[in-house]
């Protein structure tokens, strides 16, 4: 059995190629069989010194060496062959027969298979089976913007697509900022007469001036005079579909809110939430001299709302 | 490989070998098999099986569900390799 050739002629393993030499020629003088003529065991150490300078001596047998590709003598070491370069190679027969297809017998796997690339081998040599693999095309992303009003009431809307064709897309009323619209059919094309994707059109809703939703219902705020706000009255009141007339009851303050029921969001059960209106008390715009005169000889001038902060 | 080279490299004697086969590991479990006969993907198993149970310490039981489970994973990765191949065309 060879031993380690750098444990022959004593050096370490990081030895330069000159202390290798100079190692191998010490032990060699010494123990040259002709300097020893008396000495059995000498030729025996020479020989050994000399298979060992043999790989060390050369700096690329020493890398090999280093490497593991040969051993002590020189020799070639078998490389290894891992298990996965055969059980990994070709079809099953090939791999040895080890390889199972408890993995995915559920699926029932080779009815998949033969549905995806037909009777293989049925129409005799030469003939291909014919492929009957369908596939479904993808679904296709798109995002559009629209106005708060078309979506509380619907609309249609078109998207450019960058070939040049568009997509109708009806707007359900009601629809949500965010929602996702799926249209059946209009992504990407199926493969082998397999069905066409989807397009999911993500819905992004604009804001808008003065009406605002939360959940189901609208909310908006609603200027009045401040006759309409002492004496009370009929105002003209914005919603989603049109004005509508909306009674302000006598002494109605800032602050207020007043409910239009059914004037809000339409649900898919055809009912709608409510509105409501916030009620903010706006002085005419002029100064009017005639209701400073009458402010200033009024009882009630000097009360004090902020009674409470103040205290 | 060379068998011998083979039985050195692995350090694996005959009557390992032989438990191995009974055990159902290797040739599927044919007991009479002549171990000249291995073929080469039976000897890299059996070395699997060496540096699984020499060098990872996995026991037995651990032995055979990681064998199962590779025979599964194969067989899983030739039939993905199969589609894959058959899209390409």
């Amino acid at each position: 059995m060879a031993t380690d050739p750098y444990e022959t002629l004593g050096v370490s393993k990081t030895a330069s190629q000159d202390e290798i030499q100079k190692a191998y020629r010490k032990l060699a003088k010494k123990h040259h069989p002709d300097l020893n003529p008396g000495n059995k065991q000498a030729e025996e150490k020479f020989k050994n010194i000399g298979t060992a300078y043999d790989i060390l001596g050369d700096p690329e047998k020493r890398t090999r060496f280093d490497r593991g590709e040969i051993d002590a003598t020189g020799a070639e070491r078998p490389q290894r062959r891992y298990y996965r370069e055969y059980a990994d190679a070709g079809s099953g027969e090939a791999a040895g027969g080890y390889s199972s297809d408890q993995g995915f017998a559920d699926f029932n796997a080779d009815d998949i298979f033969s549905e995806i690339f037909g009777r293989r081998g049925a129409g005799g040599p030469g003939e291909r089976g014919r492929t009957t693999f369908r596939l479904r095309g993808a679904d296709r992303s798109y995002r559009l913007e629209i106005d708060f009003l078309d979506a509380i009431n619907g609309a249609l809307k078109q998207i450019a697509l960058p070939d040049g064709s568009d997509i109708k897309v009806t707007i359900p009323p009601g629809t949500r900022d965010r929602q996702i619209l799926r249209l059946r059919g209009k992504g990407e094309p199926g493969m082998n007469e397999g069905p066409p994707g989807d397009a999911l059109i993500e819905i992004g809703v604009r804001p808008h001036r003065f009406f605002s939703r939360k959940g189901d219902d609208i909310h908006t705020d609603l200027l009045i005079s401040l006759g309409e706000a002492v004496l009370g009255g009929k105002v003209q009141a914005p919603t989603p579909t049109g004005y509508v007339t909306m009674t302000v009851p006598k002494w109605s303050n800032t602050g207020t809110v007043l409910r239009l029921r059914g004037k809000g969001v339409p649900k898919p059960d055809g009912t709608r939430g409510d509105q409501f209106v916030t009620l903010r008390v706006m002085l005419p715009e002029k100064p009017d001299p005639e209701l400073e005169k009458f402010i200033a000889s009024w009882n009630g001038r000097n009360a004090r709302p902020r009674q409470s902060a103040e205290s | 490989m060379r068998k011998r080279d083979f039985f050195i490299a692995a350090d694996i004697n005959p009557q390992r070998l032989r438990s191995w086969i009974e055990a159902g590991w290797l040739c599927h479990g044919e007991v009479d098999i002549d171990l000249q006969r291995l073929s080469d993907i039976d000897l890299a198993r059996a070395q699997l099986i060496s540096d699984l149970q020499d060098e990872l310490g996995v026991n037995d039981e651990g032995i055979e569900i990681i064998l199962d489970l590779l025979d599964q994973l194969y067989g899983m990765r030739q039939k993905m390799r199969e589609i894959v191949d058959k899209l390409r065309e």
